[in-house]
């Protein structure tokens, strides 16, 4: 297998300078092109509106890879005086097995996760400014994260602008050891333009610049060096990640009461790792109580630039994660939804709603060995999984 | 440090981006009409013409893709922990 030298610190580091650079001019274009749109709006201001009021409940399952996750989920939103939204979410992850890159350097596991999120709405004319707080807790990880965004309708609510920043701070820890623990530092600005195009077809386009700083790597994982283990928690990264992502997507009403949309996300980041994804959707109402969707996604990625399923050389950063391995997968689903009552006391309406989706990925250079034992197979590519997802949630608007 | 200059330096240009667009609230060079007038978006107002009409079930079909892959961003969830260790 032919594996690929990274590069040394110093290229690492002067490569990552040359393309946050790049990417604080592509920031600035985008500033210019955000305010020729806002001096092209205005004449015609229709108010914006706050988000809908409406509650969520329901369960999540997941299975493949070795993985089984499932637990409950729920979001609630509520609005005051016409201008104040406030809203919460609770997110719950059991889960149980590992993957195969995890297995290598940690034993299989049960653990769970919890999730919670609370924000705020503030209306302005035609201006929508959110803040929110995300608390994720689980045995090895804590994570903060804050955001602010505002979305400004302009141009007769032709256009619509977006802005945001989030930060987050995160702690890494170890299952197996106490006394390890180290930090992570999140932050991402994101900007995006949605217009309105015809009487049926909206586009929006988005753009999110992500940095990332401190521990980045699984603190169990191992990498191989000619076919032997170097350790649990062998692999080494670069302690600085920045990443860019453009995504633009469509989506177009068909008078036979239904929609489909196509959406398309280029990524890039410092680690050289690039990707493309393409998203499709076809929504179609039946009678007057349901509601389907057929949905797609193919996802195709090049590797970062210091990973190796097996590496040759010992090398400042070494990686065996797959997921910044090359690969390529895709995923197509359906969700059912049927209205069960409609103006019933203080509510509009109520909904039940099935989503099912199946997922394959497949590497082409991660062998997917689960244990030492088994290092004749390292360099062979063309490790698989599959995996089913199942949502089944209650919605309820009012 | 460099790397606390750059990300300091990455959180002004986006408030700057926050107060500019604010700013730009104020005034406007044109009079270019709508060309879809308010009485004209029947169809842009129905529920399935949402990108995200489902915020519950997209935020955690972006959350299973996260967790298995290598890039992020543009228009997807963000923040909160993996559950993939």
């Amino acid at each position: 297998m032919k594996v690929q030298e990274a590069p040394d610190t110093h290229t690492v580091e002067a490569v990552a300078v040359t393309k946050v650079n790049t990417m604080h001019s592509l920031t600035f274009k985008l500033l210019l092109l955000l305010i020729m749109f806002c001096m092209l709006g205005n004449s015609f201001v229709f108010a914006e509106v706050l988000p809908e009021e409406r509650a969520d409940i329901g369960y999540h399952y997941y299975d493949g890879g070795g993985v089984e996750v499932d637990g409950v989920t729920m979001l609630a939103r509520k609005n005051f005086a016409g201008k104040y939204s406030v809203y919460g979410g609770y997110h719950h992850d059991s889960i149980s097995g590992a993957s195969p890159d995890v297995l290598t350097g940690a034993s299989e596991y049960d653990e769970d996760r919890d999730e919670f999120t609370i924000g705020g709405t503030y209306l302005r004319d035609n201006t929508l400014m959110d803040l929110s707080y995300t608390y994720s807790d689980e045995d090895d990880y804590e994570s903060n994260t804050a955001s602010f965004d505002v979305s400004h309708e302009m141009f007769g609510a032709m256009t619509k602008m977006n802005i945001g920043l989030s930060i987050g701070y995160d702690d890494v820890y170890r299952n197996d050891l106490d006394t390890f623990e180290e930090d992570l530092d999140r932050y991402s600005f994101r900007a995006g333009i949605s217009q309105v195009l015809t009487k049926t077809i909206t586009m929006q386009f988005d753009y999110e610049a992500t940095v990332e700083e401190g521990f980045l790597n699984n603190p169990y994982r191992f990498v191989f060096l000619n076919g032997v283990s170097l350790g649990s928690g062998s692999e080494e990264y670069p302690d600085t990640r920045t990443g860019q992502a453009y995504s633009l997507k469509g989506i177009k009403y068909w008078q036979h009461r239904a929609s489909s949309s196509l959406g398309y996300r280029f990524y890039r980041d410092t680690w050289d790792v690039r990707s493309h994804t393409v998203d499709l959707n076809y929504s179609q109402y039946i009678g007057n109580q349901w509601v389907v969707d057929v949905f797609g996604r193919y996802y195709t990625q090049d590797k970062a630039d210091f990973y190796s399923d097996n590496f040759t050389t010992r090398l400042r950063y070494m990686a065996r994660d797959k997921e910044l391995s090359s690969f390529d997968s895709f995923a197509v689903g359906g969700r059912l939804r049927y209205d069960v009552f409609k103006d019933y006391k203080f509510l509009r309406t109520g909904s039940l709603n099935l989503a099912v989706e199946y997922l394959d990925y497949d590497y082409d250079d991660y062998s997917g060995i689960e244990s030492v034992a088994e290092v004749a197979n390292l360099g062979n590519s063309g490790y698989s999984f599959d995996a089913t997802t199942i949502q089944f949630y209650f919605s309820a608007w009012f | 440090m460099l790397n606390i200059v750059k990300t300091i330096s990455k959180l002004i240009l986006g408030l700057k981006v926050i107060i500019l667009a604010s700013a730009c609230s104020s005034f406007s060079i044109s009079d270019i009409e709508p060309w879809v007038a308010p009485y004209e978006r029947e169809y842009l107002a129905d529920p399935i013409m949402s990108f995200n009409k489902d915020p519950l079930s997209n935020k955690y079909r972006q959350h299973v893709f996260n967790t298995r892959e290598g890039s992020r961003g543009a228009g997807y969830a963000h923040g909160g922990g993996c559950g993939c260790n």
